[in-house]
């Protein structure tokens, strides 16, 4: 079963470098997963959390703008945990402690915004590791779903996504891929095993860059604008709402851009305000070791809290408003 | 706003008093709390003074530009600046609004006339490096960079080239974006920053200081150094070799290299020092180039002492792999608080640019983040040229043709060099790459390797080119090229390379070398550079070998316990190979080779040191064997090592122990008291009637006594004799190992037992060693409180239970009041009103007097010396405070001396540490890694804690400072002593001069056994203070500020050589051997030994020197001399190859 599975993803892959398009539209329409469907709920408290991949989406804004567009009669809330550098062991999250510091920080955020549907994605960094490696990852990743579990909680799995030829030569990419594949694969077994919805992003994201024909990432790893309105587009098809005009993205035809651009700034001004509430500067004087100094001006941090809800008020409506001239996602 | 206010006030009052016209000075400066100087830049020029030959004019000021942090230059000549009025902290709901500003003097006349704000709207930009099409911006979690696409000059692309770099102190975030020699990006990050990144290359994570090394055209990311404070100066120099300085350190110039490992490093095991240790802190770093400067100018490096508004500079010559370094003139000094210079360049001018921050504050956590007085809005840009100078009118480099360019690569200016390079490498193709090795065909010297860096910048590194540099006669030119070896040859190329340049006979090629072989880690190339081992080491080569070795253990280890080649390495190899092991497998080739004799008698300490780090219980044995088979000579170092081995890792022989008991009675006296330790340690229960009796033998010497003691009180059935002892029923001059051995065991009984004795004493150094064991253990302070219910204590006793009680961590509140109610003291007021520092802050200015002040701080009771130091100077505990009246308000002042738990500087947190045996130790932690924690206690000694032994450990929100102490002194010292920190740094006040003044001193002093040591001295003569230590009660102290030491204070030996001397010496450090100089004040009346050797003490003394420590001595007769104060200056002797510094 194992190895099989890995044959049908190498295929995509290889589909995607050297057969380009035959099987876009398969991916377009689809939704990307044979798991558990996902569905956006109203008034859920959407959560991301991962790293640099989920980190960069707060200054792109194009998966939140995808899913508000797409639905629009949905309200919803939508905080960024994301944390460059980060693993299922929230290493990157440690400040001053040691890893177990990390892991405890990213429990603390998800308790504290309470998500009703968490957004997960991890292995980005775990692939690089080689393999060898994919077991003790995955053992890791099961404790962070089980630890992070909750009433009243769906969780749902994002995918790795595909590297690019910039930095590194097309073969060490090639080489890479095939292990980032292996990892995805086995994510969406694990996932599957837990019955926990899982989006592949892998092959669908392949696809829709072979059609729109321009580099997805600035460095062969991390998405830019364009990688990150694939993406969007992928995650509104998987709920069963196409972002797609035809054969083109509607995220990105320039008008509906320029026509999205309040609503962006708006949800980009949100992200703002949420990134300083969970990532506060001088965190060491406000609320570490040295807050006998500055720990006054802690409360600045709690401030953020009724400024980021008053941010986000205005977006959902203001998707209605463009998807009313724009049309219903379908 | 409020800015604007207290200053037309201020003026108001000048103009009547009329001497508005006069510059501002010291105490002007620092008129009070709410004060701030006038923010005019014609008045803050006014208060500069400039070297000579240079003068200073105004580049640039608000409104052009605000708060500036970094600069650096384009290729067009453009100044780029990064700057932010955001800082320290964003408020709730402010959108960020940094920006990016280019500044130009198109008319050449010295004086930015257009402003450019090429990008607003970003998040505290404290790093900038244009370059690549575009600018990179070091923005708070971000490395950016920003391109202009369509021409307009601003910004209108972004690319996140990193992310995930840490916040979490905004001055410590990303900094200081250099291009290297060969194109890399170079970029700093500061000591409580955390940063992990993603690269196309896999994650990179870099915890506390250092620098990042970037290649722009692939994101390949690696490590380049670790550690310091806050390193705000990077600089390269003609050679490619890297400085560094430290905006929170002490030590000047940093000579740094691939993997150098420096001060507060995370996990560090082992660190490397700076050039210049006693420094003020510096940030910003340059290298002046040029025949235009002043004479004596080029070739030194200029660097910012932000605190005391000034710029230091600094001349660096080469000493064995390193440099040494020696203070020069200062390029400018000033009295203007809000005169912050925290970055320094040359331009394309030649002229020096400073960017000056401009605040009254700069205290980052110990000013609160939205106190009034912060500056948002000045800044200014100086610019500071030779008198004179008019520079050539030269087409820049990104409008000259390639030919012109390659002809700027030969400029003896370093900004036209690295430009020209910098835009040749941005014209890339194959043509250029051709053109460019042609050049450097026909280069040699420097601008051969101008050649060389150029080619690396293109991607066309050439082997015969580099080759034909590794074969210069330049040994700079050498080193450089080995460290370009890894961009044109592959590995087998390089090793065959490298193993002529491990060999070579410059140790700055040596050590380039050992990177380059650390780099490749093979077996072989591992086993060529055993071969720097062997040569000559100084600390740099230590450092890099140690650290290769240490970093490939896996690799080297087999080699040596298997491959015959590596088991032929020599004794000199073998030991630095096996101290750089975690395995003790390493030990048994080691002891093997010593036990066969092969190893030279003066490293038997060194082998004995690896087994008491490393020893398994075979080795013990082993250890046990020889010592019992050992003599008088051999044998004592042998047991110390076995007691260690007890102490720290509960490791005994199982055999043959009973030879303990032999020796108890019959040895000579080292053996006799090392055995009593191992007696104890190994509870050697038939021992204690040979115990007992040294116990109570009054003609056995005390010090074997109290050994005995120590060890009978680890053994069973002793209680009823160390409870008795320890109560002083008997034996008396053993009560107080007794009452430590009874606090082991007994801790409620020894604390009554103690409190009792601390009621009958006065000496305030016995009252420290009574409360020592309680307060070094968890339960220990509870167990005194409860003792101290009902007792009386006399008031001196009392005040001192306070101060210790006082700097506990966690603070014990209820034995400092158990100790003030004992002792009838009144509690002392914790913290002060806003109303009463500010009244205590303007008597400061008004009466407060800084040399009384300067008396007062010497004071031995208040301890100040003891734990801080001043100009290097003093003790290490506390931070130094060479310049905290330059940089630190008088509030802040006074807020800390009284209440010190409330401003704790970084890098001097304080690590509260339980051990398994619930020993509470407490100090600075000054070493911190995976096997041990290194903490610096209030005593200023050095604790070794294994990570294995440590329970549990947390910062403590208490300072080392005793606040206690400080608050009990009468009103009038308190603000002298304040007057007196409100100078140091200030110019025109106290500033350490930059002559190398002797400031550390052991001085005679011997209190109550003066009789004693003046009968021996006289009985001795001289030689017996002069030669190694004949047991004599040296004590530390220090000189004035100014250099001074106060001889008056010293104890006079009468009729020595028939004369009555005092007696002082300090050491000196020669690096190179040859001619050493001192300069003496008042040599009338003075006596001198170098070493034992007389010489005649004139006003220049020259002696020549081999390298390392040598001691000087000196007497002073007073009754001839008239002078009490001396002061002697280590000085330079032109012509001499002789290089030294001062140990202090």
């Amino acid at each position: 079963m194992l190895n099989l599975f890995a044959v049908v993803r190498l295929r995509y892959f290889m589909s995607g470098i050297f057969l380009c398009g035959i099987c876009s539209s398969l991916f377009a329409a689809e939704p990307a997963s044979a798991g558990p469907a996902w569905s956006l709920q109203p008034n859920d408290r959407v959560v991301l959390l991962g790293n640099t991949f989920i980190e960069r989406e707060n200054t792109y804004g194009q998966i939140e703008l995808a899913l508000r567009l797409s639905h629009p009669e949905i309200p919803f809330s939508w905080r960024n945990l994301g944390w460059s550098g980060d693993n299922v062991l929230g290493e990157s999250r440690a400040y001053f402690g040691p890893v177990q510091a990390g892991y405890a920080h990213l429990q603390e955020y998800v308790k504290l915004l309470q998500p009703t549907l968490l957004l997960v994605s991890y292995g980005h960094n775990a692939a690089y590791e080689g393999a060898g490696q994919v077991d003790a990852f995955l053992k890791d990743y099961e404790k962070l779903l089980d630890d992070l579990a909750a009433e009243n909680r769906r969780i749902v799995i994002l995918g790795l996504t595909p590297l690019e030829a910039v930095h590194r030569d097309a073969g060490s990419t090639r080489e890479l891929n095939q292990t980032r594949q292996l990892y995805n694969t086995r994510i969406e077994q694990m996932c599957l095993r837990k019955q926990l919805p899982f989006v592949d992003l892998y092959g669908p994201v392949l696809a829709l860059r072979q059609r729109e024909g321009s580099g997805l990432t600035d460095n062969g790893v991390h998405l830019n604008a364009s990688g990150y309105r694939i993406v969007g587009t992928v995650l509104a098809s998987s709920l069963g709402k196409s972002l797609q005009r035809g054969d083109e993205l509607l995220l990105g035809d320039s008008q509906f851009q320029a026509v999205c651009q309040p609503l962006l700034n708006k949800l980009l001004w949100k992200n703002e305000l949420f990134f300083h509430r969970f990532r506060p500067q001088n965190e060491t004087y406000l609320r570490g070791f040295r807050k006998h100094e500055q720990g006054q001006n802690a409360k600045e941090i709690y401030e953020f809290d009724a400024l980021v809800e008053q941010a986000e008020q205005s977006l959902q409506p203001l998707a209605a408003d463009i998807m009313r001239e724009w049309g219903a996602s379908r | 706003m409020f800015l604007n206010l207290p200053r037309i006030s201020v003026l108001s009052t000048l103009l009547m008093t009329g001497i508005a016209a006069l510059p501002p000075t010291g105490a002007y400066a620092q008129r009070g709390l709410k004060d701030v100087p006038d923010p005019d830049p014609a008045k803050q020029q006014a208060s500069f003074q400039v070297a000579e030959g240079f003068a200073i004019n105004l580049f640039a000021a608000e409104p052009m530009i605000a708060k500036p942090i970094q600069m650096n230059w384009d290729t067009q000549g453009r100044l780029w600046v990064a700057t932010s009025e955001t800082y320290p902290q964003i408020k709730p709901g402010q959108a960020a609004n940094d920006k990016i500003v280019v500044l130009e003097d198109t008319n050449g006349d010295g004086v930015a006339d257009k402003q450019t704000v090429f990008a607003e709207g970003l998040l505290m930009p404290t790093a900038i490096l244009p370059g690549d099409g575009g600018v990179y911006v070091g923005a708070s979690t971000e490395l950016l960079h920003l391109m202009d696409t369509d021409g307009d000059g601003k910004a209108d692309r972004k690319r996140i080239v990193l992310s995930g770099f840490g916040t979490e102190d905004t001055h410590h975030m990303i900094h200081t974006l250099r291009r290297g020699p060969t194109g890399h990006i170079y970029f700093n990050q500061s000591i409580y920053t955390h940063s992990h990144l993603e690269t196309p290359f896999g994650a990179k994570r870099l915890l506390a200081g250092g620098t990042w090394k970037m290649n722009p055209h692939t994101i390949e990311l690696e490590v380049y150094t670790r550690g310091l404070v806050n390193p705000w100066g990077l600089a390269f120099n003609e050679w490619g070799q890297s400085f560094e300085t430290d905006g929170a350190g002490s030590e000047g110039i940093h000579y740094v290299f691939p993997e150098i490992v420096m001060f507060t490093a995370h996990n560090a095991e082992r660190t490397v020092r700076g050039l210049n240790p006693g420094q003020p802190k510096h940030c910003g770093l340059e290298l002046l180039s040029g025949d235009h400067l002043p004479p004596g100018w080029s070739g030194r490096y200029v660097t910012n002492d932000f605190r005391g508004n000034r710029i230091n500079s600094f001349e660096l010559s080469p000493s064995g792999s390193g440099y040494v370094s020696v203070q020069a003139d200062n390029l400018l000094s000033s009295n203007y608080v809000s005169f912050r210079p925290i970055d320094i360049l040359m331009g394309p001018d030649g002229a020096i640019y400073v960017a000056d921050w401009y605040n009254p504050i700069i205290q980052h956590g110990e000013v609160d983040f939205r106190d009034e007085r912060r500056d948002h809005e000045h800044g200014r840009i100086w610019r500071i040229a030779p008198v004179g100078h008019r520079p050539p009118a030269r087409k820049v480099p990104a409008d000259s043709d390639r030919g012109e360019l390659f002809t700027l690569l030969t400029s003896p200016e370093k900004w036209w060099r690295d430009a020209a390079r910098t835009e040749l490498a941005s014209r890339v193709d194959d043509a250029l790459r051709q053109e460019a090795l042609q050049w450097t065909s026909r280069q040699v010297g420097q601008s051969l390797l101008e050649g060389l860096w150029l080619l690396s910048a293109l991607g066309s590194p050439d082997p015969a080119q580099i080759d034909r540099a590794l074969t210069d006669a330049d040994p700079r030119l050498r080193a450089a090229a080995v460290r370009l070896m890894p961009e044109a040859f592959d590995a087998t190329q390089s090793l065959s390379r490298l193993e002529q340049a491990v060999s070579d006979a410059h140790p700055q090629v040596r050590l380039e070398a050992v990177h380059g072989l650390r780099r490749l880690a093979s077996p072989e190339a591992l086993l060529l550079c055993t071969r720097a081992l062997a040569a000559e080491q100084d600390v740099f080569l230590d450092f890099a070998l140690w650290r290769t070795f240490r970093e490939t253990e896996g690799i080297w280890l087999p080699e040596l316990l298997n491959n015959p080649r590596w088991q032929e390495l020599s004794a000199t190899v073998l030991i630095p190979l096996a101290k750089a092991a975690r395995s003790p497998a390493v030990l048994d080739p080691v002891l093997a080779r010593w036990r066969a004799g092969k190893i030279p008698p003066e490293q038997s300490g060194e082998v004995l040191n690896l087994v008491a780090q490393q020893g398994q219980p075979e080795h013990v044995q082993a250890l046990w064997n020889m010592a019992r088979a050992g003599n008088e000579q051999t044998r004592p170092p042998l047991l110390k090592t076995l007691v260690t081995l007890s102490e720290r890792r509960n490791l005994s022989p199982a055999e043959d122990r009973e030879q303990v008991r032999t020796w108890l009675i019959d040895a000579d006296l080292p053996t006799r008291e090392l055995a009593c330790q191992l007696a104890g340690w190994w509870k050697l229960q038939n021992a204690s009637q040979e115990l007992r009796t040294i116990v109570t033998t009054a003609s056995e010497p005390v010090g074997l006594r109290a050994q005995a003691i120590t060890a009978l009180a680890r053994l069973e059935g002793q209680q009823p004799l160390i409870r008795s002892v320890a109560k002083g029923e008997q034996l008396p001059e053993l009560r107080l190992p007794a009452l430590e051995a009874l606090a082991a065991v007994e801790l409620n009984l020894a604390a009554r037992t103690a409190v009792e004795w601390l009621g009958q004493t006065s000496d305030p150094s016995q009252v420290d060693r009574i409360l020592n064991p309680f307060l070094s253990r968890k339960q220990g302070p509870d167990a005194l409180t409860r003792a101290l219910a009902e007792a009386q204590l006399p008031t001196e006793v009392a005040i001192i239970g306070v101060r210790r009680a006082g700097s506990l961590s966690p603070r014990n509140e209820k034995l400092i009041s158990a100790f003030q109610k004992a002792g009838n003291l009144e509690p002392v007021a914790q913290g002060l009103s806003p109303e009463e520092y500010q009244a205590l802050a303007a008597a400061v200015l008004r009466t407060g007097n800084m040399r009384r002040g300067e008396q007062v701080y010497r004071r031995e009771n208040l301890q100040c010396l003891k734990c801080h130091a001043i100009g290097g100077a003093g003790g290490k505990v506390g931070p130094d405070l060479t310049s905290i009246g330059a940089s630190a308000p008088v509030d802040y002042l006074i807020e800390s001396l009284i209440e010190p738990n409330k401003k704790i500087k970084e890098g001097y947190h304080t690590l509260q540490i339980v051990t398994v045996d619930g020993l509470v130790k407490t100090g600075v932690p000054v070493l911190q890694n995976q096997q041990e924690v290194h903490l610096r206690n209030a005593e200023g000694i050095i604790e070794v804690i294994a990570t294995e032994d440590i329970e549990l450990s947390r910062i403590s929100p208490t300072s080392l400072m005793p606040g206690e102490l400080v608050s009990k002194l009468p009103r009038d010292e308190l603000i002298d002593l304040t007057r007196f920190l409100s100078a140091l740094g200030k110019t025109g006040e106290l500033v350490v001069s930059r002559q190398r003044y002797v400031r550390t001193w052991d001085v005679l002093n011997p209190g109550d056994q003066i009789a004693a040591v003046t009968d021996a001295i006289r009985h001795n003569g001289p030689a017996h203070a002069t030669g190694n230590d004949a047991g004599l009660p040296w004590k530390t102290d220090y000189s004035f500020v100014e250099g001074q030491l106060p001889v008056s204070s010293l104890a006079m030996m009468r009729n020595v050589d028939g004369l009555n001397l005092q007696f002082a010496r300090f050491y000196v450090e020669v690096i190179t051997a040859g001619e050493i100089g001192f300069q003496i004040e008042q040599p009338l009346g003075l006596r001198l030994w170098v070493g034992q050797q007389e010489v005649t003490a004139g006003e220049q003394v020259r002696v020549e020197l081999p390298a390392g420590r040598h001691r000087v001595t000196v007497a002073v007769e007073p009754a001839v001399r008239q002078h009490d104060l001396l002061r002697i200056e280590l000085i330079d002797l032109p012509g001499s190859t002789g290089q030294a510094q001062l140990v202090n």
